[in-house]
């Protein structure tokens, strides 16, 4: 640590000191945010899992790792990642190669509809499946019950097989758009100089298509993997009430029912341990099994791939693909929307038993909800404003200036990517509860301090993209014709990534609208979120309100969409 | 008065020292181009100059003042030096108009508005950029963009210019109307001009001196064109200003022999003098314009070769001459050609050097192993 001060604070830089004051500046603040709301939640939450004050205490975690519900979480955890990871991929693969190689029509609209699951939280979806296939409840196993007149539903959604489901309706898309987007790079003389030395398609597939596009499957896998094993809407709305829990659910159970007393905090610390070492061995193994090699053969640039003739099976394929499209994506927005304007739940779905009564519950009379909406408003905003800021001067920093100490800096920025939402919020409630001599517990700032945390990985990515784009001697360039370094930055620089930097903030504040995971740890009683009074409301048993609202949010999240599109369309001259 | 001093300037990128120990001045109002192969630090003795990157040893003076000098804890920053600067990619602001551009210097040192405009306007005029005034740089080419640069840094300072390969990207005809017109205008402003390029021939155009820089970052060989045209001060320098023949030559007691592929063979009528000092082996440098092949019966001196191949570019003709295993490059002019009858391919032939210069070969130069 003396070591890496010294080199940190050194005079040495090395682009040289002529940028000493701002540049140096701008490096500090950035770390010294990235130490505060980074680094010490995570290094807080270790010290008290293995410190009882100052006393070394390896008790707690090993009497928390051997708990045999604890031992059954992680089980759940690792199958439901498995197999989420696994659907989810073959899935993305199957509709990226129909969408990217084949003669498929519609593509447009289908790609369309495939980046829908994208933007809501699979908890709406949890939410929407709930409707549809709760054992008892649910519109479908209902109809199933009267239609056949058995006693037992045709599916119950509350089961490991339906949060896997769920979730795998919500990542594949990871996996069709890295791959789609690899396929689309990818040089076809590649696969046309095989068919020509006499491979046949599916020789092709396998042995020329496959292995180049496998980073990209290896990227979007990973992604579906860390998702899945830190998600926690979806298994604590269908699990809860059968009694399956997985780490998150677990973690968030464990710090509700001890009301926020120390100790509670305490074992979630060392649960939170446990969950990002589950995270780490998953990544590491599924490193070792997809070997990511690099092909410089994808090119940057679009070009027109051979199309494979589907022929007979056209038709099937595309009603299939439709098919799944539509009761992924439509059939749980349908419900939701429907659902949030039925006098109660559970009445059939007919013209006179809607009303407009829940919208004016929750728009009108619930001050909890208009508080909700109002904060995660401001939270998003000022998340976003702050974040996109504080990304762009880290990847400034790792990008433009390089001092010592950049990697470090980077990799800080980097960490919260595949540090679990829930994990965050913990290592924040222990860092601003006190510990410091700050208490921010029930405000709405420990918020604010957490969602900084969870999303400066997209903003310092989104500006790094928008940075590398600004070739130095553009910058060098006003230098030379008298413009200070401030000038520069300001004249130059800026303008230039604007685009990027509100590319940036909608990046952040769309997740930071619908965010749960974090917020459901750390709300208070003033300061709950949209997410949080969706998932309140809806454990509370008041469905028709809670769809009403998820419709709300809905409404929100695709206004944000529209004026993303709107402000990343192209651009003239740049 | 010298305009820039370097002296015994280092710069190092992380562990490697780019430039070592190199000085150089440069004459107030000169033309001076700074040659060199890719990647010999040409660029990088611009940005050190610039005050884009610090230097590790020496001192660099601009108009007598002190700009860099790590030793005495000195580095002004770049916008105070008053340097103005074409980029290899121009660096042309894409989110600014032409005008924009041009006027972005003036605006920095505070040019009242008017002021600024005019000339703004005059410095479009002189890169004939004048009816673009309000594009964007994404609706020029590159050819433009690279004037519109050039503009800029003829505003920036009126009294030098630094330009990093400003015209290579350009094609053949624009490239030799642009050449012209650096030349101009550093004759009608009067501001110095240092231009960086490895294209020697453009180098020689442009200008009054020229300095050759060698792979190491140092410089081999200062003066005007001319002079080092004639006298390239050794082979590397020859070999770097253009096509070139070398022939492996034995000096055995003030007789030469050639190093062919069949022994040695007695080689007569040098026509240049041999420094006292130079050892046994010797190289002899020959341009392929200065050398004359003719059907073996009519001639009259040099040495004995096999006309290989014969190629017709329409202004004049190339020949590869195998002279003793050694492929010799000639080229002659079409009209003489065929007043002198072109040799046929196959044919034997006598090779004769006109101007050739003489080096001293490499100890391993491979030509002496045949």
């Amino acid at each position: 640590m003396k070591f890496f001060l010294t080199s940190m604070f050194g005079r040495e830089t090395s682009r040289g000191d002529r940028r000493f004051g701002l540049d140096r500046i701008v490096f500090l603040l950035s770390l010294f945010i990235l130490i505060v709301t980074v680094l010490m939640p995570m290094l807080m939450i270790v010290v008290r899992t293995f410190f009882k004050g100052t006393q070394p205490d390896w008790a707690l975690f090993t009497r928390v790792v051997m708990a045999p519900e604890n031992l059954s979480a992680i089980y759940n955890t690792v199958k439901i990642g498995f197999f989420v990871t696994l659907f989810g991929t073959v899935l993305g693969l199957f509709y990226a190669w129909l969408i990217g190689r084949s003669d498929i029509p519609m593509k447009g609209l289908m790609k369309a509809l495939f980046t829908i699951p994208y933007m809501f939280p699979p908890f709406f979806g949890a939410m929407a499946w709930s409707l549809l296939l709760a054992p008892r409840s649910g519109y479908m196993n209902k109809w199933f019950m009267q239609l056949t007149g058995s006693t037992s539903p045709l599916l119950d959604i509350n089961s490991i097989g339906g949060i896997v489901f769920v979730e795998t309706c919500y990542y594949f898309p990871f996996v069709f758009l890295q791959v789609v987007s690899a396929l689309e790079r990818m040089d076809p003389t590649l696969e046309e100089s095989a068919r020509i030395a006499g491979a046949g398609q599916w020789y092709v597939i396998r042995k020329i298509t496959l292995p180049l596009v496998l980073p990209a499957i290896a990227a979007g896998a990973m992604l579906i993997l860390i998702s899945s094993l830190s998600h926690f809407g979806v298994p604590a709305i269908l699990g809860f009430s059968n009694n399956i829990f997985t780490l998150p659910t677990k973690i968030y159970q464990l710090i509700n029912r001890s009301a926020g007393s120390f100790d509670g905090i305490r074992e979630g610390a060392a649960l939170s341990i446990l969950l990002v070492a589950v995270v780490v061995i998953a990544l590491y193994i599924q490193r070792i099994v997809l070997k990511t090699g690099h092909y410089d053969i994808i090119k940057g640039k679009s070009m027109r791939p051979m199309l494979i003739k589907l022929r007979g099976a056209k038709i099937p394929l595309l009603g299939i693909s439709l098919l799944s499209l539509f009761v992924i994506v439509v059939v749980p927005l349908f419900m939701i929307f429907i659902v949030g304007f039925l006098k109660a739940y559970g009445l059939p779905l007919t013209l006179q038993n809607l009303t407009l009564r829940n919208y004016e519950y929750i728009l009108g009379q619930s001050k909890m909800v208009r508080d909700s909406i109002m904060n995660s408003l401001f939270l998003s905003v000022s998340s976003g404003v702050i974040t996109m800021f504080l990304g762009v001067m880290i990847a400034y920093v790792v990008i433009k200036v390089k001092p010592r100490g950049k990697g470090f800096l980077e990799m800080l920025s980097l960490l919260p990517y595949s540090i679990p939402g829930l994990v965050l919020a913990i290592g924040v409630i222990l860092v601003w509860s006190g510990a410091f001599g700050i208490n921010l517990y029930n405000t709405i700032w420990i918020i604010l301090i957490a969602y900084i945390a969870r999303y400066v990985s997209f903003a310092m990515k989104s500006a790094s993209a928008s940075l590398e784009q600004v070739h130095y001697s553009l910058e060098e360039a006003a230098r030379s014709c008298g413009a200070t370094h401030l000038e520069s930055l300001r004249d130059i620089t800026i303008p230039l990534i604007r685009p990027g930097m509100i590319a940036g903030f909608f990046l952040i504040f769309l997740p930071a609208m619908r965010e749960l995971t974090t917020s459901v740890l750390l709300y208070g009683p003033f300061t709950r979120t949209l997410g949080v009074a969706i998932y309140a409301i809806n454990s509370e048993g008041n469905t028709v309100q809670a769809s009403a609202l998820a419709t709300v949010a809905i409404g929100i999240i695709i206004a944000g969409h529209f004026a993303l599109r709107y402000v990343t369309r192209d651009r003239k001259g740049l | 008065m010298a305009i820039v001093s370097m002296r015994d300037i280092t710069v190092h990128y992380g562990k490697n020292a780019v430039i070592d120990g190199l000085s150089l001045e440069v004459e107030r109002g000169e033309n001076l181009a700074i040659v060199g192969p890719s990647s010999c630090g040409k660029t990088t003795l611009m940005r050190a100059l610039c005050g884009f990157i610090k230097i590790a040893r020496g001192e660099i003076l601009l108009n007598d003042g002190v700009v860099s000098s790590p030793s005495r804890r000195i580095m002004v920053a770049p916008e105070k030096r008053n340097i103005g600067v074409v980029f290899q990619d121009y660096a042309v602001w894409p989110h600014f108009t032409v005008f924009e551009n041009i006027v972005y210097p003036m605006r920095k040192r505070k040019v009242p508005k008017e002021e600024a405009k005019e000339r703004a306007l005059a410095a479009m005029a002189q890169v004939k950029m004048q009816d673009f005034a309000d594009r964007l740089p994404s609706q020029l080419s590159g050819g433009q963009q690279q004037r519109v640069a050039l503009a800029r840094a003829l505003v920036s300072s009126s009294e030098l210019i630094v330009l990093d390969e400003p015209i290579t990207n350009l094609d053949a005809k624009l490239r030799e109307e642009m050449a012209y017109e650096i030349r101009n205008l550093q004759k009608t402003i009067g501001v110095t001009v240092i231009y960086i390029t490895h294209d020697q021939e453009t180098a020689m155009t442009i200008s009054d001196r020229m300095v050759i820089m060698d792979k190491k970052g140092a410089i081999r060989q200062l003066g005007s064109p001319e002079e080092i045209w004639n006298h390239p001060k050794d082979r590397d320098v020859y070999a770097f200003l253009g096509v070139s023949n070398f022939l492996p030559l034995l000096n055995e007691n003030g007789s030469l022999h050639l190093v062919s592929s069949s022994g040695k063979r007695k080689f007569g009528g040098l026509g240049a003098d041999i420094p006292e000092d130079f050892g046994s082996r010797l190289l002899l440098a020959s341009r392929p314009t200065d050398i004359r092949v003719t059907p073996l019966p009519d001639a009259a001196g040099g040495v004995e070769g096999v006309v290989e191949r014969v190629t017709y570019l329409g202004h004049q003709f190339d020949y590869f001459v195998n002279v003793g295993g050694h492929t010799v490059r000639v080229q002659e002019d079409s009209l003489e050609a065929f007043g002198r009858g072109v040799p046929a391919e196959g044919s034997p032939c006598a090779v004769e050097f006109l101007k050739p210069a003489v080096y001293e070969a490499d100890p391993l130069d491979p030509r002496f192993d045949l």
